[in-house]
Parts: C-alpha cells; structure tokens; sequence
C-alpha cells in the first residue's frame, strides 16, 4: 500500500447540528478520513494541518457503512462506505474549520 | 444612534441616521434566522443552523441585505416617534453608507395652510338684474321654435327660410402651386369657405346668418335660381384670425323658399306651452314665470362666479405649503382619467396614443404638473376652510336627497341601494360645495357669520350686508 501523506489523511470536516454541538460543548471535531488511516496517523494530520500540536488528546474512529438511496421515482444506488474520526482537544483548543 | 434632521425646501425632511454597530450585528443575527427559517441546509433541521454555518452557506453580503432591509423599516419607524414627525405617506430611503451604517430617509410632511385674515377679504356684490328685452328675448326664441313654415310662391322677402346648396371660395391671397407643399397656417386662393347642400338658412338681417351680407344678397331669390356675390369676412373676434378680412365668392342655389309664420304671443300661444299643467296659464302669467326662472338663475349664476371670485381672493393671500408627492398623486389620478377616458371614448390605450402623437409619459406628466400643482393648492385652501369654518354636512342629510332621487326612479329595490352607494361621494361633495358658495358669497359680502368655538380664528365682521341676506338654498 502506498505510504499516505498526512495531508490526505484529512478529507473533510462533518458539519451537523450534532457536531456543531460537539465542537462548542466537548470540544470535539469530527473528519472524514481515508478509510486506510489508523488513529496515530490520524492525530499527527491533525496536529500538522491545523497548527495544535499536543492539543490532541484522543481520537476515535469508526466506518460509516454505505447505505441504499434513491434518486427519483424507482432508481436506487449505493453510497459509499466511509471512515469517521472524532478527535478530542484538549480545553481551549480551537481548530479553524475552512472558514467554518 | 444619531439622528440628524435637515429641512427641506420643497416641504420634505432628509434624516441622517447612524447606527451603532451592535445594532447592526443583532440585525444580521435575526436576519440569518429569519433566512434560514426558509432553506434547508444539509446536515441541519430547518432553521437550526448556527449563524456561521448560514453566513457560509448563503455568502454575508446576502446576510447583510436582509439585515439592512430590517434595520431600515425598524429604524425609520423608531425615529418617526421619538421626533413625532407629521408624515404625509411613508417616506422614502435615499441612500445607505457602510461603515458606519448610516440610513439617509426622506420624509414628506403634512401639508400646511395659512389663511390669514380670510373673513377680512371683500368683494362688491352686484347682481345682474332681469330686463324686459331678455324675457323678450326668450319669448322671440320661443316664437322661433313654435314657428310654422309654408312654401312661399315667388321671391324671398326677409324673415324667410331659404333651402339652397352653397358653394363659397376664397378668391384673395396667394394661389398653390402645383406640386408645392401645403402651409397648414395659410388659407390660398381656391380653398372652400363653405360648402353644403340643402342648406337651411332663414334670411334674418340682424342675426346675419354665414357671412354679414348674405341674407340681403339672397333676399328676392326665387326657387331654381343661381347667385353668384362676394362678401368679405369682417375683422372680427367671431371669425379665425387667419381669415379675417378676406373675400369669399359665393355661388348659391335656392332650392326651396319657405315662409316662417311666428306664432303671436297670446294667450293661446301660452296656453299651448303651458298644455301638460294642470290649469294651463295666460300670457301674462307665463312672462311673469319666466322672468322669475330667469332671475332666480341668473341670481344663482351671480352667487356662483362670486363665490369663486371671492374664493381666489382667499387662495391668493393664503400660504400654503405641501410635499412634491402630493402634486405626483394628483397627476396619476389624471393620467388614470385620461387613460379611462381613451378606453371609453375612443377605445384607445395610452400606450397608442403615445406612438401615434410621438410623446410619451413623462412630456404628457409634464404637462399636467400645472394643473395638478393648481388643484392641490386649491384642494388644500378649501379643505381649511371647511375646518376652519365648521361647514359640516350630515349622512342623514346627503341620505335624504339620495332617497329623494332614488323614488323618482323606477328600478329594482337592488338598483336602488346599489345606487345610493355610488352616487353617495358625489352628493356629498356636491352639497358640501353648495354650502361653501353660500358661506363665500356671505362672507364676500361682509354678512355675519357664526362666532367660531376656536380661540385662533379671528373676530367676525359684525357689519351686516345692504339688503335681503339670502337664507340656504335648498339642497335638492
């Protein structure tokens, strides 16, 4: 397997209302990731793009299955499968999300 | 936040308001609700989404209208109380600058009126008076229309009636050349003057019937013959002035000469006119009628013209002050009359009228302002004076001669009530009229006037006028 760059760990922030209530409450940000990243990879792109270093105190991940949609009136398709990652902060740590 | 007011001359106010910027930011917050109420962003319930989250999703600038557009009713609403500012219609947002956020509103207020010493003004009252030559006149018109005709054999005399065909040319001025291009100010040598066929002329010398000349040039004709004269066109105010002075050339053919025999006025003849009434009247009776219809209403005309004349004297001394818009209302009104009036009259919309003329809104606006800035002014003067005055007008009153005209009328009960509320404006404001010509002409005339309940308004004249004050004419 190719090795992954920390850059491409991180694919994108998850934005809901249940993780806008992380962010501001437990202080907890949520990624999609490359579903090939493990936990330390995981922290040490986190540390790296957003500027925190040791302000990461634990991460969790876990795989989003795909689910069946429908586009339409008949036609379905599958989503795909995908990995999340919660990463804790410590108190005070702040990540500026993309201009979010 | 900071206000600024700064008079106008045309009657309005411009407001300078700053805001402060926390006022702007709880703006923007209830703004990116109220938008978000609407959308459904991905990942939230409707209107859940944090502010940051909406800002990112519909751009600030959007954000920014909405809480702008908020901000600017709230505000102007605001300022409007707190100056207590007399309004007249919902003013208007001239500008909005950034940083800081400044509103610049223009206000037109309510227009102002002041009469001055309006029960002062005084204009000479002198009625026409009837004479015995104008009931003579009415009589003569009577004779006229009751008369009867009878073919004469022979020549025309002078009162006759004389059916020709006349064919008149002008025979002076410049001729047009052939080819040339035609001076629609200029009248040329070989245009008609006149041309009809059957003409009916009755051959009076006095009343001159065409031209001054005619009937004594006509008089002795005989059924079948041709004339042919010049009469010249008088320099007179009757004639148009591109053809005063000229000669016209006149070829006329009597077709028929009829004698007019007048009826003589008597008591038959009053009898005659008077046949529909119970006990049909004499002669004599009829004339004093009559002359008592025409005094009354050459009295009435008097009283109306007076009324006016004194009222522009009113409108003259008088200061009155009123916003623009009002002066644009009333031209819309107008150009909503005339546009009803295309329709109706000639079924054509403004829009054609405007290709065919070559105009457009704004040149036919223009010519309207005149007109319309006259009509505000005088609108504003009468309505003060109604207040000032206290001439008040009752629904009972304005009921009773709608009641009055309505059993007259031989319609359904629906009819009747669906006419009552149309017509009831245009009652009421024809009766209220009548009584400001009454208390005009009172007034004008220096006659007392009741002792207004008001501290401003000035003392009556306590002269009371030469002769019989006229009590109120009847509203029906």
């Amino acid at each position: 397997m190719p090795e992954l760059h920390p850059y491409d760990v991180i694919r994108r922030p998850v934005i809901t209302e249940k993780t806008n209530g992380m962010m501001e409450e437990l202080n907890q940000y949520v990624f999609e990731v490359d579903p090939n990243a493990n936990k330390i990879q995981i922290k040490d792109a986190v540390e790296l793009v957003f500027d925190v270093p040791g302000q990461v105190v634990n991460v969790r991940t876990m795989i989003m299955p795909a689910k069946r949609a429908r586009r339409g009136r008949k036609h379905y398709f599958r989503t795909r499968q995908w990995k999340k990652a919660i990463v804790t902060l410590t108190e005070g740590t702040k990540l500026q999300l993309f201009n979010v | 936040m900071n206000i600024q007011t700064e008079p106008q001359e045309n009657h309005t106010l411009r407001l300078v308001v700053e805001v402060p910027a926390e006022r702007l930011e709880v703006a923007k917050a209830n703004a990116a609700k109220k938008l978000a109420n609407r959308l459904k962003i991905p990942g939230f319930r409707q209107g859940k989404a944090p502010y940051n989250v909406i800002t990112k999703y519909l751009g600030e600038a959007t954000i920014l209208e909405e809480a702008v557009e908020l901000l600017s009713n709230e505000i102007y609403g605001q300022v409007i109380q707190e100056l207590d500012i007399k309004t007249y219609g919902p003013g208007s947002v001239e500008n909005i600058s950034y940083d800081p956020l400044t509103f610049v509103y223009s206000v037109s207020l309510q227009p102002e009126v002041e009469l001055g010493d309006y029960r002062a003004v005084r204009v000479p009252y002198e009625p026409p008076t009837v004479s015995d030559e104008d009931v003579e006149n009415v009589f003569k018109t009577l004779q006229r229309q009751h008369a009867q005709v009878e073919a004469r054999e022979g020549a025309a005399e002078e009162g006759d009636r004389l059916t020709a065909d006349i064919h008149a040319v002008f025979v002076d001025g410049d001729e047009l050349a052939e080819g040339a291009e035609r001076n629609a100010e200029k009248v040329y040598r070989g245009d008609p003057f006149f041309h009809q066929h059957n003409a009916k002329i009755d051959l009076n010398l006095e009343n001159k019937p065409i031209l001054p000349g005619f009937a004594a040039a006509m008089l002795g004709v005989q059924v079948g013959e041709t004339r042919e004269f010049d009469l010249n066109i008088p320099n007179d105010e009757g004639f148009a002035e591109k053809i005063r002075g000229r000669t016209v050339h006149f070829e006329v053919t009597a077709k028929a000469v009829e004698k007019v025999v007048l009826p003589t006025l008597d008591d038959e003849f009053a009898a005659k006119l008077t046949q529909d009434e119970g006990s049909p009247l004499t002669m004599e009776q009829l004339r004093e009628r009559v002359r008592l219809n025409m005094e009354a209403q050459s009295a009435e005309d008097y009283d109306k013209s007076y009324g006016e004349r004194v009222f522009e004297q009113i409108m003259a001394q008088a200061r009155v002050k009123y916003p623009p818009r009002m002066v644009e209302a009333r031209i819309d009104e107008m150009l909503r009359d005339t546009e009803e009036r295309f329709k109706r009259d000639y079924r054509l919309d403004l829009n054609e009228y405007y290709k065919i003329t070559g105009t457009n809104q704004d040149s036919m606006r223009e010519q309207m302002r005149a007109d319309a800035e006259a009509w505000v002014v005088r609108s504003l003067v009468m309505s003060e004076l109604v207040e000032r005055e206290q001439i008040k007008l009752y629904m009972h009153e304005v009921d009773a001669v709608l009641d009055a005209s309505v059993a007259r009328m031989n319609v359904s009960v629906k009819d009747r009530r669906r006419f009552k509320g149309e017509q009831r404006a245009n009652v009421a404001n024809y009766l209220l009229m009548n009584r400001v010509m009454f208390h005009l002409v009172a007034l004008g005339r220096g006659a007392s006037l009741p002792v207004l309940n008001t501290s401003e308004a000035p003392t009556p004249d306590p002269v009371v006028a030469e002769g019989e004050v006229r009590q109120t004419p009847s509203d029906e």
